[in-house]
């Protein structure tokens, strides 16, 4: 008697859609992992946002539309507003949801019309400000620190409220590693905007001699 | 911060922008450039920055914080194995998180460890 054992055969759209939803989680909630996200010229530019983060929204928006639903008809009704328990809980309301998604959408349209024609786009302006660098940070040879330092840059512009002694550490130590790994532009030249300044000057001389 | 929000208090509110919003953010982050960070991992963070906060409502702020504090602590492992290696004959003692030095083996130092 032979037993013909075979797995359980997945259908190739379950599969993509598992694949799918699993990697928009990660997006959403930024668990990608810092070489993941050390992209650097060699690799496609990140199209993060548009393939996962815009449909993942709208999956969530129906998570949360089904529990809202299911709050508002089982129960839950004490405490779920400021009317005393008196009406019941909110559900989504038609007009505020497309309110609310055309504004995103009028702002995303505007961003990606921004990066089409390639004027102040993000990238336009990055590339521009680029020219002046003093420095070059290698991401794939140091995948956490600039995920941290990026990171942390976005989140609250790294200058204002609890993370300010955080992020100058984080910069004196991305300086600290460009100065031992000898990629900088500043050791050789001080110069920056075309001439030396105070700045560039006690950067070399405190970073340079570590070499 | 909690922002300025309609009625109703939910995911599809935090999708609530302003349009020319995008042109005042960069202001901020030329000093990223100026680091010489490449512009596909600045666009990679800066997409799930925006996810994540309009996922959170904005009110990302603690969370940040925490994750920061545990990164911090993950970085200051890594930190040490990202200084110079010593030369023969002298030890890398950590002066703190940020900071390790070479010091040289004597007998004397040897004795006090």
């Amino acid at each position: 008697m032979t037993t013909n054992v075979t797995a359980p055969v997945v259908p190739q759209a379950v599969q993509d859609a598992a694949s799918f939803l699993l990697e928009g989680f990660r997006v959403m909630f930024y668990l990608k992992t810092p070489s993941e996200m050390a992209l650097d010229d060699t690799d496609d530019e990140p199209k993060f946002l548009l393939n996962y983060g815009v449909p993942m929204f709208f999956v969530f928006m129906a998570i949360e539309w089904v529990g809202l639903a299911l709050r508002h008809h089982y129960g839950g009704h004490k405490n779920a507003n400021s009317h005393g328990g008196e009406r019941p809980a909110k559900i989504y309301r038609l007009n505020d949801m497309l309110v609310s998604t055309t504004l995103g959408t009028a702002q995303t349209i505007f961003v990606f019309l921004q990066d089409y024609l390639g004027l102040l786009g993000q990238a336009f302006l990055f590339n521009f400000v680029s020219q002046y660098k003093f420095m070059t940070v290698d991401v794939k040879e140091h995948p956490w620190i600039s995920f941290a330092v990026l990171m942390l840059w976005r989140v609250r512009s790294c200058t204002t409220s609890a993370c300010q002694s955080l992020c100058f550490a984080l910069i004196s130590a991305t300086f600290r590693i460009a100065a031992t790994t000898g990629t900088t532009d500043f050791c050789t030249s001080s110069t920056f905007f075309g001439r030396p300044t105070a700045f560039t000057t006690v950067v070399r001389v405190s970073m340079c001699s570590v070499r | 911060m909690r922002p300025v929000i309609g009625e109703d208090y939910n995911l599809a509110t935090g999708l609530r922008q302003g349009i020319l919003q995008p042109l005042t953010s960069f202001a901020f982050h030329w000093p990223i450039a100026l680091m010489g960070f490449p512009v596909h991992a600045f666009l990679a963070h800066a997409q799930l920055n925006t996810l994540y906060v309009r996922l959170t409502f904005q009110r990302s702020a603690t969370v940040t914080f925490t994750f920061s504090v545990v990164l911090l602590g993950i970085n200051t492992g890594s930190t040490q194995t990202l200084s110079t290696v010593c030369r023969s004959g002298w030890s890398t003692s950590s002066m703190g998180p940020w900071r390790t030095e070479c010091t040289i083996v004597t007998p004397e130092t040897a004795t006090m460890v």
